[in-house]
């Protein structure tokens, strides 16, 4: 646990230095990236707090038999349902999920739901309109159900090549 | 009352715990986008049919950012002659790997989960994008 608490301040102890390497040597593209880092952050509170509260609401009211039972080893195609659709309605970039899927990995979520969730958020409902206006309603019916199918291979594939 | 006082202190902790990760990712990414212009993704392709799809699965693994941007960048690919199958790859590879996350990725949900997800999902969005544009074609 401590040293996952020190590669994490490590990870942003390097990016810093990245960062200041980039201040001395390229500095006209030090502001855009910095103006790009505040837009983000700004845009994310509001998903940082969603999943504050899914993690409390994770936190109080499942627990070991709850997981097993729903996203464990026997939990069949509810638990691809569930792992897929909580993929398609989350929002936010990828990394914001991470604590969240850390904390259901330890309480034993299987492997196979948290790369089937992540890859599912490709499809995201609100944006279809968008996709629909840049390449059309057939092709755009043909990814996300593609996608959808794609994200249990991924999920079967991830869990057994990670499990060598 | 405990339980809820428990689980808003053990969610708050592992929260800052993530903090430091979700910070150099954002900071990570935001590099990306400000050192790569978007004029350079056009030049990448070569209209090979078999090499473009992995280049534009490639260039969508190492870039970042929200979906819309990449919609637009696949609708501007399109339209300069670039096939439909690399700009897929490009929009599958865009969601679904993180070559820039991965160091944040790896440190939470496990080294090997995360390079074997980036991995196999890097190869997919190429299958993806065959199968997507072989059925359109068909339809």
């Amino acid at each position: 646990m401590k040293q996952n608490k020190n590669k994490a301040w490590l990870f942003l102890l390097i990016v810093s230095i990245i960062y200041a390497i980039m201040g001395v040597m390229k500095q006209d593209m030090l502001m855009p990236a910095i103006q790009f880092f505040l837009s983000v952050i700004t845009k994310i509170i509001p998903i940082f707090i969603l999943v504050f509260v899914l993690m409390v609401i994770t936190n109080y009211f499942t627990n070991q038999k709850y997981i097993t039972k729903h996203l464990g080893k026997d939990s069949g195609l509810r638990g691809w349902l569930l792992s897929i659709g909580a993929g398609l309605i989350s929002t936010g970039p990828i990394f914001m999920w991470y604590p969240l899927l850390k904390d259901l990995k330890k309480l034993g979520v299987k492997k196979r739901f948290i790369a089937a969730f992540l890859y599912s958020r490709a499809v995201k409902p609100a944006l279809i309109p968008l996709l629909i206006v840049y390449f059309g309603l057939t092709y755009t019916i043909v990814l996300i159900v593609v996608m959808i199918i794609m994200s249990v291979f991924q999920g079967l594939t991830v869990e057994k090549l990670s499990e060598v | 009352m405990k339980k809820l006082k428990e689980a808003l202190i053990k969610s708050a902790k592992s929260l800052y715990q993530t903090l430091p990760i979700l910070i150099g990712a954002i900071l990570l990414v935001s590099l990306a986008n400000a050192l790569i212009p978007k004029t350079f993704y056009s030049t990448m392709f070569r209209n090979n049919l078999f090499l473009d799809p992995f280049i534009g699965s490639a260039i969508g693994s190492i870039l970042a950012g929200s979906p819309i941007t990449s919609y637009i960048i696949g609708g501007e690919l399109l339209k300069q002659g670039i096939s439909l199958v690399a700009v897929t790859a490009f929009l599958v590879a865009w969601v679904t790997v993180g070559m820039v996350q991965l160091p944040a990725e790896s440190v939470m949900l496990g080294k090997k989960f995360a390079v074997v997800r980036n991995i196999t999902a890097f190869l997919f969005s190429i299958i993806v994008a065959i199968i997507t544009t072989i059925i359109v074609e068909v339809l």
